[in-house]
């Protein structure tokens, strides 16, 4: 019935002000510094080393690069990396 | 903080991932609700902290990524348990030690009072006992108000008494009235009399009437000022005669001989430089030496350092230890040379002058002749002091 069930659901949410990472669809990233990334909301990893993380959420890709990088803590609502962060980059393709 | 602790208490392991697919593992992990924590990439695989209750998931993730899985370290208590499950009796210790530990702290085992100035620490300290509070009294029986009120009651001195208990201690802090003089409504009729004889070198009188002057010669005894206050009407005639309690700083100068000696020849101890030291333990009022014969010294002097031991100032316990030192010395007869002799005859002349003046009175000349004979040291002449006196004798005023 309706052709892109996502979309609709994306205009639903914020046509009722719902903020994106309450309704699921948007990953949240908290950053300190340049040592500490929080992220929640995301889906699957799809590497790690201790310079690359990628991160598939169903917005798309999240690719973090840096030096040292390790998972603080690991849990299936969200994840800690710590170490050097040089970049993150969100990719397009494999959004879920 | 907590969360490290709920982890040791359920117990967790740390786990090193070799071959397979690391990523395809991690997801599994999270998709069986298996938190991780310290996931590092170490040479040849990663190394992962997991909780003891979730390694039994690993079995059916390892096979499905075909990984191989190391523990490479257990900790929490369940692996301290196990480790110690043949030694009950450390169980039993403990829970012991910690039942002692609580029943100990049900008593009082330091007591401190500060800020008392005229009533001394052991004055205080036994009208404390007197009422029950001592080292080793059971902190329930004790009231801290009803015991401030009590101090002030018996010391009327404490102005202000604050008594708390922290942890084993009892601490007593005080405030004393520094006006000690009582006010001159407390005080009967009654005269100033003279303490001992002498010259009047100054008087001033606030109440009463002075019988004396400066430079009058009085005796022992002697009334100085007198309770009663004459009033006389316009003819310069008595009226009637009012009685006061007598208020007066006299100060008298009064010559005193001065007769002392001292043999020339005296002992004295002469350490050897051989002392022993003797450790011990005292628990409750119990003393247990460590094991040390009886000193073979036949003159000694005895130091004895204790210390009591506690978690804190706060938290006394009923046990200290300490050492005694005894270090042995010899009695030696010397003899005095002259010089030596005169030296020690001005150093005792001193001394005592000192503690005269530490009286209250005041040295306004000394003749003092130091003679050393064969066998003693002579020291002989005059002193002439200034002191205050004034004793107060109370008196029956005669009505009329």
């Amino acid at each position: 019935m309706f052709p892109n069930k996502k979309k609709l659901r994306r205009r639903i949410a914020d046509g009722m002000a719902i903020p994106g990472e309450l309704s699921g669809a948007l990953p949240l990233l908290t950053m300190t510094g340049q040592e500490e990334l929080v992220i929640e909301n995301y889906k699957s990893i799809l590497e790690y080393t201790d310079s690359i993380l990628l991160i598939r959420t169903k917005q798309g890709l999240i690719k973090v690069e840096g030096s040292c990088l390790y998972l603080s803590y690991y849990t299936k609502a969200e994840l800690k990396v710590k170490g050097r962060i040089a970049a993150i980059q969100f990719l397009k393709g494999g959004a879920g | 903080m907590i969360e490290a602790l709920q982890r040791y208490l359920k117990g967790w392991v740390r786990i090193r991932l070799e071959g397979g697919s690391y990523e395809r593992f991690l997801n599994l992990l999270s998709a069986k609700e298996i938190d991780t924590w310290d996931l590092l990439s170490v040479d040849g695989g990663y190394e992962l902290s997991i909780r003891l209750c979730d390694v039994r998931k690993l079995k059916d993730i390892r096979r499905k990524c075909s990984t191989r899985i190391k523990i490479v370290k257990k900790s929490g208590f369940p692996f301290f348990l196990h480790t110690y499950r043949r030694r009950k009796f450390l169980a039993v210790g403990a829970l012991f030690g910690f039942l002692l530990m609580f029943f100990l702290s049900s008593f009082i085992w330091n007591i401190e009072v500060s800020g008392n100035l005229g009533e001394t620490d052991e004055t205080v300290f036994a009208y404390l006992k007197s009422e029950g509070v001592f080292f080793g009294a059971k902190k329930s029986t004790l009231d801290c108000k009803e015991l401030q009120a009590k101090l002030r009651q018996e010391f009327p001195d404490f102005i202000w008494v604050s008594a708390r208990l922290v942890g084993t201690s009892l601490f007593i802090d005080v405030e004393e009235n520094a006006i000690t003089d009582p006010g001159q409504e407390q005080l009967p009729v009654s005269s100033l009399q003279a303490e001992r004889g002498g010259t009047v070198v100054s008087i001033v009188t606030r109440k009463g009437t002075p019988l004396v002057k400066a430079g009058d010669r009085v005796e022992k005894g002697e009334i100085l000022v007198s309770s009663a206050l004459p009033i006389y009407n316009d003819s310069q005639e008595l009226e009637k005669t009012e009685y006061c309690a007598a208020d007066a700083d006299i100060f008298l100068r009064t010559v005193y001989e001065y007769q002392d000696s001292f043999p020339l020849q005296y002992q004295k101890k002469v350490y050897t430089g051989r002392e022993e030291k003797d450790y011990f333990i005292r628990i409750f009022n119990g003393i247990f030496r460590l094991a040390h014969p009886d000193t073979a010294f036949s003159d000694y002097d005895t130091m004895t350092e204790s210390h009591q031991l506690g978690f804190s100032r706060y938290f006394k316990l009923p046990l200290f230890v300490g050492q005694r030192i005894s270090r042995e010395y010899r009695m030696e007869t010397f003899t005095y040379t002259g010089e030596e002799a005169e030296r020690e005859a001005a150093r005792q002349i001193q001394a005592n002058l000192q503690k005269i003046q530490d009286g209250g009175a005041e040295i306004e000349d000394k003749q003092i002749e130091i003679t050393v004979t064969g066998k003693e040291c002579r020291m002989e002449g005059t002193v002439t002091l200034i002191q205050k006196t004034g004793k107060r004798v109370t008196e029956i005023p005669i009505e009329g």
